[in-house]
């Protein structure tokens, strides 16, 4: 993993109810970047609310109130979120929901499990586009 | 929901050598898009040192000759073409095939067999193309959509 330079340091916000998924990607990109991490869809518009500017927020679909879906759904309308990359990471295998995230403006859909050079190689990319 | 944008002049080159694959991604990109394909990496090379740059190249890896991880190489290293997204789109699963092609500078990688929307909407989305939508009928559908751990996998 640590072969793996990070384009610049960035603001990720991750959207998880797992603990174990938090801490995985607290682990992986913390080194680099600030990661601010959130058990719900609801506590992550909180966090948003007051700090409109991450380059990325990953989100998982299924979780508990508003799901991941929804809060794509409120990020892609919000202007002042508009320069903010998505990344859906679910175990969601029916191709009608990665459609679905990606009609809502998800900029990439990465299915779980994933290969973590996978994930490095695919938040480089959406970093890279960020200006 | 099958909405697709009107012809743009963007234009795509699709890599395969399968005939019935490049008549399939020709019908579900040529309504948006001006689309070319070619059988071969070598006549996709030919193709991008001859003629307009296309917007975005799509390319199988099991190419006769030489493969697509050749192509891309070839192209991401190339000057005058590495600003040419690359999205990679194959049958094979293995995650260090995905892996080699994200490193040598794809864009994305799609499995085959993959849905027709989800490749037309991550080609837009590499176009930087917004498509249009009516949050009403979204809303709709989100309601719609099981999203839940027991939902059935296809």
């Amino acid at each position: 993993m640590s072969d793996y330079k990070l384009q610049k340091n960035a603001t990720i916000l991750v959207v998880d109810d797992s603990p174990m998924m938090r801490m995985f990607l607290m682990k992986m990109f913390s080194e680099t970047h600030e990661v601010e991490l959130k058990n719900s869809a609801v506590e992550a518009l909180e966090w948003l609310y007051l700090n409109p500017e991450p380059e990325l927020i990953i989100t998982d679909l299924n979780m508990e109130g508003m799901n991941g879906l929804q809060l794509l759904q409120k990020i892609k309308q919000d202007e002042n979120l508009k320069e903010a990359k998505v990344m859906v990471i679910s175990g969601e295998k029916q191709s009608q929901t990665r459609i679905k995230s990606l009609e809502l403006g998800a900029d990439d859909y990465l299915l779980k499990p994933f290969n973590p050079q996978e994930l490095y190689l695919r938040v480089n990319k959406l970093l890279e586009k960020v200006a | 929901m099958m909405e697709r944008l009107p012809k743009t002049d963007q234009n795509i080159l699709v890599v395969d050598d399968s005939q019935i694959m490049r008549l399939f991604m020709k019908k579900i990109l040529s309504q948006s898009f001006e689309v070319q394909t070619v059988d071969s990496a070598v006549s996709a090379l030919e193709s991008l040192y001859t003629m307009e740059e296309p917007s975005l190249v799509i390319s199988d890896i099991n190419l006769p000759e030489m493969n697509g991880f050749d192509l891309l190489k070839k192209i991401k290293t190339d000057n005058s073409l590495c600003k040419v997204p690359v999205m990679i789109v194959s049958g094979e699963k293995d995650s260090s095939s995905r892996i080699k092609c994200l490193e040598l500078g794809a864009v994305d990688y799609v499995l085959k067999p993959f849905n027709p929307r989800e490749l037309y909407l991550r080609v837009c989305h590499h176009l930087n193309i917004n498509l249009k939508r009516s949050s009403q009928s979204d809303d709709q559908e989100i309601n719609s959509l099981n999203i839940n751990r027991f939902t059935s996998y296809e």
